[in-house]
């Protein structure tokens, strides 16, 4: 289920809220410039499909979204708990970094865990199968897995290397709870 | 997290046995790309794994069809690459770091590769479809699929360049191999001759993409 927990950025240990209401998770993350939707992700994918076969199921959600935010490139990424790289790949983006575009992506497998830096706050989103986020260019985040990574997300672009990552050097991340499904 | 256990280390002598093993391994698959023009001049670069901390790299400036096993230096894939090993070593590091399979690097500079990479590079990706050949990449049993291939820009700044391709690398973990813009190919395998194949296969396929291109013109 998704869910959404607001912590004061210098209490880790001392959560102010918790939200799991759909309504309420997406009130609270769009004050801060957050795109927070829910899209029908029950087609079933097959353990093999590949980004042809995900992208060809949710067809309709690409088409809308690249119709309505101009969005030029999509891929999918995918990735299974018994993945060779599971743990490095947990790894590469779990420190505090931003982009140069919205990062903007939906579950249609699984679950992850950003943590977006807005203000004073830290905003804990589990996302899971169904949920729409977009990170606005720009804002500090950083995005757990978990230790046993699952999860499939078509991810929008507008440009190719709008995926490229610059670290912040912050070590925020560190003194937060990790993503423990 | 906790950190990773300390690699076992080999013995010295079961070190310069894995060494020269991997250096024929190198010699042999430099000839192999050399006569077929994908490392033209001193172009290119190859490594071998040797254990799950150790790599042999290809040294700096040396033409690849003419290797010897001296020109193929060992190193700590966790440590700064030594003087003389060649300038692109970073990008072979982080495919031994963060893919405990990959057993072997070739990175090749044939003019299909930097032409074709060159030409699409806005478009981020190659994407190949339809093609029976797709069945000799990696684990796939039909060609009924799209494999991706990823374009980075080319940089000089080498680490960061490993470093941006490393974190895209991270949520592909299908990816056998990408291209440089204007550059050239990186291509892996699970063992050396998996490697091969998966990069005189890719050059094929790019091959064919680019008569593709100039047949719908």
């Amino acid at each position: 289920m998704s869910q959404l927990t607001l912590y004061p950025a210098t209490r880790p240990d001392a959560p102010l809220d918790t939200f799991t209401d759909f309504d309420a998770i997406r009130r609270e993350l769009a004050a801060i410039g957050v795109r927070f939707e829910r899209v029908d992700a029950s087609i079933p994918l097959p353990d093999g499909a590949g980004q042809d076969d995900v992208l060809a199921a949710y067809q309709h959600v690409v088409d809308a979204e690249k119709a309505k935010h101009g969005y030029n490139t999509v891929d999918v990424a995918r990735i299974k708990p018994d993945a060779p790289n599971a743990a490095q790949a947990r790894l590469k983006f779990l420190s505090e970094h931003t982009h140069s575009e919205d990062e903007s992506r939906v579950m249609v497998e699984g679950s992850g865990c950003f943590y977006l830096r807005a203000g004073d706050k830290v905003y804990q989103v589990v996302c899971t199968r169904g949920d729409l986020i977009s990170v606005p260019e720009g804002m500090r985040h950083w995005f757990d897995m978990g230790p046993r990574p699952e999860f499939a997300a078509i991810r929008f672009f507008i440009r190719p290397d709008g995926w490229v990552g610059s670290f912040t050097g912050d070590a925020i991340a560190d003194r937060f709870p990790r993503y423990e499904p | 997290m906790s950190a990773p256990a300390a690699a076992p280390t080999l013995t010295a002598t079961a070190t310069a046995t894995a060494l020269a093993e991997a250096a024929r391994e190198i010699v042999e698959v430099g000839r192999f790309l050399s006569v077929r023009n994908f490392v033209p001049a001193t172009s290119g670069n190859f490594s071998r794994r040797l254990d799950a901390r150790h790599a042999a790299v290809t040294r700096s400036g040396v033409d690849k069809g003419e290797l010897t096993e001296a020109d193929v230096l060992a190193l700590d894939v966790h440590a700064p690459p030594p003087p003389g090993a060649s300038a692109e070593t970073p990008l072979h590091l982080h495919l031994y770091r963060e893919r405990p399979q990959v057993a072997a690097v070739l990175h090749t500079h044939s003019v299909v590769s930097a032409l074709l990479s060159h030409l699409r590079q806005a478009e981020g990706e190659l994407l190949l479809r339809d093609f029976e050949l797709l069945k000799a990449l990696g684990d796939n049993r039909t060609h009924e699929t799209t494999v991706s291939i990823p374009i980075f820009p080319n940089d000089q700044d080498v680490p960061r360049l490993a470093a941006r391709v490393s974190e895209a690398l991270a949520l592909r973990p299908e990816c056998v191999g990408y291209l440089i813009a204007g550059h050239g190919l990186y291509a892996w395998g699970r063992s050396m001759a998996e490697a091969r194949r998966h990069t005189v296969a890719l050059e094929h396929l790019l091959t064919y993409e680019l008569e593709m291109m100039k047949v719908r013109r």
